[in-house]
């Protein structure tokens, strides 16, 4: 079944993709490290909340992180961004009307709204242990900044990612997507990242 | 059909495969390779010239797709059958075969690591091509930069300070990329390319290898291309300069960007073309040694065939050994390293083993070509035969894609700091980021 991509439902259809596979569970048997993936707004990314279903998915995966966490939004990037779209860090995000919120983004000069939010992100975190996604859950701003990985990139590169547009390797050897970490674990286990990155691809996306 | 028995089992398809690319390489190769090497360098590049029919005939039986993964347009091979093609075009022109490798480079690496854009708009109109319109080359080579671009991964941050800076410079600007400077005069088939698959180093580099790889098509304003050059072999394949003055390129045509990644990458290119060019060694050695013992078969002197003399007899057995040997080491490193880089897309093979498959099946191509110019005695030095063409371009291939000297070194640093690891190890790379970082 398609999904909304960014949203909780993508997430849970992640989760379930990966730890039911077993060639996933051979291919990663010795893999012991998480990542943490900087989705960065950009223009493309104000397009797409245009659309009610994916605005609403991405409201639904703040929404996720837990409200004591929330507070770390303030003073930074990602509140910027919030005030923007007219939404704050203690308001109750499962009232908004995502239908009136995803118009008044129509209007929006985007320029405008990069400039207020320079820098946001919506900040993911996966663990993997042996063969297993252990977790994944929405990051709070300063949350899992010692991932074993870090992956940082727009999010309309992201989006190709997902979307099988592109493959992860072709983004970071082109430098669109950006990768932090231990490199020498990574090459190492080339079959396990390849084989996680196609399991994401092959989930339908909903457009 | 080549004859000789193979000791791996050949499918029909392999078979039939091995057949169709030999009847090319003896009926349409060969000859023109022949022809190539008597004309002057001007001659060989002129629109009439042999290299073109060539050429177009290579191209409208798709032996250029033969490295790209069957979900890019690829011939759907399997690694063996990738190495049979090589050794039959090796065995046709070492010269030749070089070119139609080349051309690859550019186009399959785009394919491999490209954009989605890039292979729109590159890649496709060149796997559809059946004319020979669209040609690649690799700029590797510079003035100042020869077998030297091919260590400095692995070279200890004193010297490669030495170094000094590429001749090639690419440098950001907005959404394109700007190139300056000059590949040296043997660019194997720069006169005659349409495209180079390009390694530049970024302006302002930290060290000599902090480089990226891109595609440039060679009409874009600001390129010119030098005289071709005249060679003692290979004279088959035209060689020449690229100067690149201000020229632009769109930023997806930067393939492999600056950072890590260009490091694996430049060692797993490297690991590719080294099995390929060990093919052709394989197939090189390989004529040399059938010309050699088809001569000694007719040639009598001393009232008998001279395969009848002992010391006839020992070289050509020593030549079957070498020969043999470096087929089926240079098959499997193949093997392994095409799983590796074209099928399991995990860019994780082996830089020494692939490497020595291109290092031992050289050396063994020269000695091969040595001893049958032996055999064939003053003949073997007279233009009357093939040999002697044969030998001077297994002399070049001690040089050519890296010297076995600067090969050997570089595998040799591999195999002292990795020997007991399982595995592709890039440390080599991060000490250097690491130390050029700080």
């Amino acid at each position: 079944m398609a999904v909304v991509y960014p949203s909780k439902e993508w997430m849970e259809e992640l989760y379930k993709k990966v730890n039911s596979d077993e060639e996933y569970k051979k291919v990663a048997a010795n893999w012991e490290g998480d990542y943490l993936c900087v989705v960065e707004l950009d223009e493309e990314a104000l397009k797409d909340f245009q659309n009610p279903k994916i605005l609403k998915g991405f409201l639904e995966m703040l929404d996720s992180i837990p409200k004591e966490k929330r507070e770390r939004f303030k003073g930074t990037v990602n509140e910027g961004l919030l005030i923007a779209l007219g939404l704050s860090v203690d308001m109750d995000i499962s009232s908004v009307n995502v239908d009136e919120l995803a118009k008044k983004i129509a209007e929006m000069d985007p320029k405008v709204v990069l400039d207020a939010a320079k820098g946001a992100s919506l900040n993911l975190w996966m663990d993997f242990w042996h063969g297993e996604l252990r977790n994944i859950e929405v990051a709070a701003p300063g949350e899992h900044e010692d991932a074993k990985f870090k992956l940082i990139g727009p999010y309309s590169v992201f989006k190709q990612l997902v979307m099988g547009k592109a493959d992860a390797i072709t983004l970071v050897v082109s430098g669109k997507l950006k990768l932090q970490g231990d490199m020498g674990y990574m090459m190492r286990n080339m079959a396990a990242v390849r084989k996680f990155t196609e399991l994401m691809a092959s989930i339908p996306i909903e457009s | 059909m080549p004859k000789f028995l193979d000791l791996d089992e050949l499918t029909e398809e392999d078979k039939m495969l091995k057949e169709e690319v030999h009847r090319f390489a003896a009926e349409v190769m060969r000859p023109a390779s022949v022809e190539l090497d008597r004309m002057s360098p001007e001659d060989r590049i002129k629109p009439d010239s042999p290299y073109f029919k060539v050429f177009k005939q290579m191209k409208k039986l798709g032996y250029h797709k033969i490295n790209l993964p069957e979900e890019k347009g690829g011939l759907g091979l399997t690694p063996l059958q990738r190495y049979m093609i090589f050794e039959e075009l090796g065995w046709g022109s070492l010269g030749l075969a070089t070119a139609i490798g080349v051309d690859q480079i550019p186009f399959a690496t785009a394919a491999l690591f490209g954009s989605e854009k890039l292979y729109e708009e590159a890649v496709i109109p060149w796997i559809e091509d059946d004319k020979g319109k669209y040609h690649g080359c690799w700029g590797v080579t510079e003035p100042e930069h020869g077998s030297d671009y091919l260590i400095a991964l692995r070279e200890e941050p004193d010297l490669l300070r030495k170094f000094g800076k590429g001749n090639v410079i690419i440098e950001k600007d907005g959404d394109e990329w700007v190139i300056n400077g000059q590949k040296s005069a043997w660019v194997s088939s720069a006169p005659v390319a349409t495209h180079c698959g390009l390694h530049a180093q970024i302006k302002d580099a930290k060290f000599f290898a902090d480089g990226a790889f891109c595609l440039v098509p060679l009409d874009l304003d600001g390129v010119k291309k030098g005289k071709p050059v005249d060679m003692l072999g290979m004279r088959d394949d035209p060689q020449g300069e690229l100067f690149f003055d201000n020229v632009r390129i769109p930023d997806h045509y930067t393939i492999v960007a600056p950072g890590f990644f260009y490091g694996v990458f430049a060692d797993q290119l490297l690991c590719l073309t080294s099995c390929g060019m060990g093919a052709f060694a394989v197939g090189l050695a390989r004529a040399c040694f059938e010309e050699a013992l088809n001569y000694a078969r007719q040639r009598v002197q001393g009232g008998v065939p001279i395969v009848k003399h002992k010391n006839i007899k020992l070289k050509l057995y020593e030549m079957f050994e070498k020969i043999e040997t470096a087929r089926y080491y240079v098959r499997k490193a193949t093997e392994y390293t095409h799983r590796k880089v074209i099928e399991q897309k995990t860019t994780d093979a082996s830089p020494r083993h692939a490497r020595a498959a291109q290092i031992y099946a050289k050396k063994v191509a020269f000695e091969v070509a040595h001893e049958a110019v032996q055999i064939f005695g003053a003949y073997g030095l007279s233009k009357e035969f093939i040999i002697e063409k044969l030998f001077r371009d297994a002399r070049c291939m001690l040089i050519e894609d890296g010297t076995v000297e600067v090969l050997s070194l570089e595998a040799a640093d591999d195999v002292i700091s990795n020997y007991e690891k399982d595995y592709y190890d890039v440390e080599h790379i991060t000490k250097l980021m690491d130390h050029f970082e700080r």
